[in-house]
């Protein structure tokens, strides 16, 4: 089974007086498993379910495999898709509930039959055949949802927040089993969610939505080391990216009462910057770093989180060391300079590096 | 706030006001069976018998003999099935559009039928009365109102099935108990039966319809007990005595003329006899009636 490539344009989304998405553009590329990402409210839900044709929208077009579907019923435009309360029928048996999108498409016994065994066998429901979903875990009962929508082998398949009902293993055993699934499917895949951490593990491609935008795109990667803006820094990591105020002048940023930096970038006058660096980028013990002072730590046996305060920022590092350290005590910290992502005060999107803008 | 209190004095309160229903409920039943049972020399001497007697076979089948008890058990059979069967395809499926479709009509639609609540049979009789013995009567009058023009059709439905029944079929709470069920139902199930190809119908008949089987054998029992039990339609639709429903049939035995002696053992006999279908009904019933009630049936 291969996949369709999904392109949105001019998408405009209105629930009465509220404006969910203003004239979006997106393209889901054939074959990709895209993770749409965003707070609660940003209108992710509302693409895919305009995406299934679940919901209608106010303005733009939906295509699928170079066809506008933006009038075509959600039973024909290809997709299969799976609920975030699983949306099982409760009547119906396991192996009905896979089954009954095939009936209707008119299959044959046994191709159902083999069908149906087939997402079984891929998702581990063998025994579970004959069980009604009152019967099932919830995480079995997420298997039964997928299997239903892999068994129809569309060319789409969407997410709707599949994860959030289950608890933490199980949502790691399923991430895994989701990345596996998709290698052997191939299909498009839209997945929603409000988990960065899903993002990151399961993307090719992340779309960070805000407020009916989109806010960046591109590999898990890309975001995580290279946001565009300040909200994206925030939005993806545990601990998110640090982002300190700070002044601009020459090519130094000064962190009041923390210290000056070295910058890859230029003021030809004195503005306001903000500077962000990943938490496991600084380094407790540099020599003429930016002073701050240590207010707590939590050890995860791992590694521990250092909570430090620059005048009256507030700073998370990340410490792989064994160094004690103390509560009150003064740390020099260190910002290694590749590690830097320089923002513009005014609009929060990152500034291009001098040697960027060069080459 | 601990609202199920383990309190011996409430547990016992409880148990003298679930006793007292009890007798309440089946008090009557048991002076109806002691009744029959005796003669009806012995009732008009002492009232209502207290003791069940020795005369209930006898009773019974005086009543059977007396009248044709068996074509009353069967009209009253036949127009309950047809009204169960009527107000529930009538209730499931406005029920369904109520919940299901987006329409500008919608809640005019809906508080429409709200409003019927406020008229029951026993209110709106005489009209009723009138369309029954004359069908198109409302028709003629509104063409001959708008266009002047005069049609010549009538339909009685009098001393008919469909007379009897029509009148019970359409009200408006066998509505709002599916409804109520509908709304319960998750909007995702619709949604996934629509990714899965099912059209409105199909929904409807694949799904809503099997999830709702607790709600059909709730409302379907409380609608034929309640048509099996009507006196009033039947009494005011009903003039020929091949069409009397059991309801009926019971008061053939109570004095029409003065100075005829009433006859209170055979009603109570023919009361009994009544009473045996409905009593099988709830028996087949009973299991998904409970579930239907009480809202467990998912």
């Amino acid at each position: 089974m291969s996949g369709a490539a999904i392109q949105v344009r001019g998408l405009s989304k209105r629930y009465g007086e509220r404006t969910v998405m203003e004239q979006l553009d997106i393209d889901f590329a054939t074959g990709q498993f895209t993770v749409v990402l965003g707070p609660s409210g940003c209108g992710k839900s509302t693409l895919l379910r305009v995406i299934a044709g679940l919901e209608e929208a106010d303005q733009g077009t939906v295509s699928i495999g170079d066809v506008d579907m933006t009038r075509t019923p959600p039973q024909s435009r290809g997709c299969a898709m799976v609920f975030q309360n699983y949306a099982l029928y409760p009547h119906m048996s396991v192996r009905d509930n896979i089954g009954y999108a095939l009936k209707l498409a008119g299959l044959d016994r046994v191709e159902r039959e083999r069908r149906i065994g087939e997402a079984a066998e891929l998702l581990g429901l063998r025994d579970l055949l004959d069980r009604k979903p009152t019967q099932l875990s919830g995480g079995q009962r997420q298997r039964v949802a997928i299997g239903r929508a892999i068994a129809r082998r569309q060319r789409v398949l969407l997410f709707d927040e599949p994860l959030s009902n289950l608890d933490a293993k199980l949502r790691h055993d399923m991430r895994m089993e989701l990345r596996r699934l998709h290698n052997e499917i191939g299909a498009t895949t839209i997945f929603v969610t409000h988990d960065q951490m899903e993002a990151m593990t399961l993307a090719d491609r992340v779309v960070l939505l805000n407020k009916g935008q989109v806010e960046q795109a591109g590999t898990p990667m890309a975001l995580y080391h290279q946001p565009r803006t300040t909200f994206v820094a925030g939005f993806i990591g545990t601990p998110p990216m640090n982002v300190l105020t700070a002044h601009h002048e020459g090519d130094y940023a000064t962190i009041e009462d923390g210290g000056r930096l070295h910058v890859d970038q230029r003021a030809s006058q004195r503005t306001s910057m903000m500077i962000g660096i990943r938490p496991e980028a600084i380094a407790l013990d540099a020599p003429n770093g930016i002073i701050a002072t240590l207010d707590a730590i939590e050890d995860l046996g791992s590694h521990r989180v250092i909570y430090v305060r620059i005048g009256r920022q507030r700073v998370l590092a990340i410490d792989h060391g064994r160094r004690p350290f103390q509560p009150g005590e003064t740390l020099s910290l260190g910002f290694p300079p590749d590690a830097i992502c320089c923002f513009d005060a005014a609009t929060g999107e990152r500034m291009a590096r001098v040697a960027e803008v060069q080459a | 706030m601990n609202m199920v209190e383990r309190h011996p004095l409430l547990k016992a309160t409880t148990l003298v006001l679930l006793m007292l229903s009890l007798v309440f409920a089946l008090g009557p039943i048991y002076l109806a069976l002691c009744s029959a049972s005796v003669t009806s020399h012995q009732i008009l001497l002492h009232g209502l018998a207290l003791l069940p007697g020795k005369y209930l076979w006898e009773n019974l089948s005086a009543v059977l003999h007396r009248a044709d008890i068996g074509h009353m058990l069967v009209n009253s059979c036949v127009v309950s099935l047809i009204v169960v069967a009527g107000k529930l395809a009538l209730a499931s499926t406005s029920a369904f559009a109520a919940v299901y479709f987006r329409s500008r009509v919608r809640h005019l639609v809906f508080w429409g039928t709200f409003i019927t609540l406020l008229l029951p049979l026993e209110v709106r009789i005489v009209p009723t009365y009138a369309v029954a013995s004359d069908l198109f009567e409302p028709l003629r009058s509104i063409l001959t109102l708008f266009t002047g023009l005069h049609l010549h059709a009538s339909l009685n439905l009098l001393d008919s099935y469909t007379g009897l029944s029509l009148p019970l079929m359409a009200s408006a709470t066998g509505t709002f108990l599916f409804r109520q069920f509908y709304l319960t139902v998750p909007a995702e199930l619709s949604e996934a039966a629509r990714m899965d190809g099912a059209g409105p119908v199909r929904f409807f008949v694949d799904i809503l319809l099997p999830l709702s089987k607790a709600n059909f054998a709730a409302l379907g029992t409380i609608v034929f007990l309640t048509t099996w039990k009507d006196y009033m339609w039947p009494l005011v639709a009903i003039s020929r005595p091949e069409m009397r429903t059991i309801s009926l049939g019971i008061s053939t035995f109570l004095p029409t003329e003065t100075g005829q002696p009433p006859e209170w053992n055979l009603v109570m006999a023919a009361a009994l006899i009544a009473l045996a279908p409905p009593l099988v009904v709830i028996g087949l019933t009973q299991r998904w009636f409970v579930r239907g009630v009480t809202g467990v049936g998912k």
